[in-house]
């Protein structure tokens, strides 16, 4: 082989390596990320769910839990003393360097009937909303309340 | 071609296939291989358990304190005997003998089960309801995983029936029929009295959700008995 083409094969050659390894680098990352995603949204859905109780576990100046709060609201037919409450409590506790959006709603499921909702304004993509729900009971054992939240955080 | 102008588009080559055998091996062939795949799994899982059993408690925790609610209310509404006794007390009566607590616990017991909740245990003592219930179990029998994890739920709440005013008055009857004296000189507890009917109106200073009003009530326990017949005439 002359000594011109053997330079050509060996630029060539290492060209070839950096594209295969690159192209490795790129498939393995892009077929292993979404398994690692699945745990990171799985452990934060916990930690929001914890959130979400310390939020309706939180009482009133009357004793009674922002839960409790919500049940007599929905008898009431009057939501606004509760979902200032809420949105009061949440501005107060929420994380705002790490999550830039909430949001909250409460839908009543035997007529599925929307409540309320406490929301603050904010962008993140899908990807880094995480979302949990606990239901609530009423006096009426085949009606529950369920809270829905949403909260938008900057992956760490 | 001589051994050093062969050495580069071989390397190349040999990477090329070895990636390539890596990547049907580990992603296409088995999936399971993958290492991301199992990273966590099982932390995961009790993760979720965890979260899954705090749900859970925090309803049962309102089920039943909702379930007291009514409990107390038809209670009160009773007058704490039977619903058929037309809240009059009658001592030594099998069906309308105020047993306060095997009556309360009756009905708390019809209002659970609306919750798909079972009591366990009921103990009234100073006006609190200690309440146990069915222990919450999650396990999972994975091959390299097991656990099994149990929340006990034992839930106490203070109750708007005053349960040592109304024991008091029982034990006064009681006292009363034993020794055939008048009620007058046995109830410490006001009442009223119209012709031989004797009414007490026993009241805690406690509201709770009224599922009937839909609105924080008081509750009002009222009951009577027969002066004349306090308990069973027995020949």
């Amino acid at each position: 082989m002359k000594k011109g083409t053997e330079e050509i094969m060996f630029v060539f050659s290492l060209i070839l390596i950096s594209l295969v390894l690159t192209l490795a680098f790129i498939t393995f990352s892009i077929a292993g990320r979404g398994k690692v995603e699945e745990k990171v949204t799985a452990i934060s859905s916990n930690e929001i769910n914890i959130n979400l109780l310390n939020y309706l576990r939180t009482k009133d100046e009357n004793n009674n839990t922002l839960s409790e709060l919500i049940i007599y609201s929905y008898y009431k037919n009057d939501y606004n003393k509760v979902a200032l409450m809420l949105e009061n409590l949440i501005k107060k506790v929420h994380d705002k360097e790490k999550c830039s959006i909430y949001y909250l709603n409460a839908v009543a499921m035997k007529n599925n009937e929307k409540l309320f909702e406490v929301t603050s304004l904010g962008k993140t993509n899908d990807a880094q909303r995480v979302s949990t729900f606990i239901l609530i009971p009423t006096l009426d054992s085949e009606n529950n309340i369920k809270i829905n939240y949403v909260e938008g955080c900057k992956n760490e | 071609m001589n051994k050093k102008g062969i050495f580069m588009p071989t390397l190349a080559l040999a990477t090329m296939f070895l990636l390539t055998y890596a990547f049907f091996v580990f992603i296409i062939k088995d999936p399971s291989l993958s290492y991301y795949l199992n990273l966590g799994n099982n932390q995961v899982t009790l993760i979720s358990t965890f979260k899954d059993a705090e749900s859970q408690l925090f309803y049962n925790e309102l089920a039943v304190k909702y379930s007291l609610y009514k409990t107390q209310e038809e209670f009160a509404g009773n007058g704490g005997v039977k619903s058929g006794c037309n809240t009059r007390w009658i001592l030594n009566d099998e069906s309308c003998n105020p047993a306060l607590k095997e009556n309360f616990e009756v009905i708390l017991r019809e209002k659970l089960k609306e919750y798909g909740l079972e009591l366990l245990e009921l103990k009234i003592e100073d006006n609190k309801a200690k309440i146990k219930l069915n222990d919450l179990t999650y396990s999972t029998n994975l091959a390299n995983f097991q656990y099994k994890y149990s929340v006990k739920q034992i839930l106490s709440y203070d109750l708007a029936i005053d349960f040592n005013k109304l024991d008091k008055i029982k034990a006064e009857l009681n006292d009363c029929l034993k020794k055939a004296g008048k009620i007058s000189t046995c109830a410490s507890e006001k009442y009223d009295k119209i012709g031989n009917i004797i009414y007490f109106t026993i009241e805690n200073n406690k509201n709770i959700l009224s599922s009937a009003s839909k609105d924080f009530k008081r509750l009002e326990v009222k009951f009577n008995v027969d002066e004349n017949s306090l308990g069973v005439t027995k020949f």
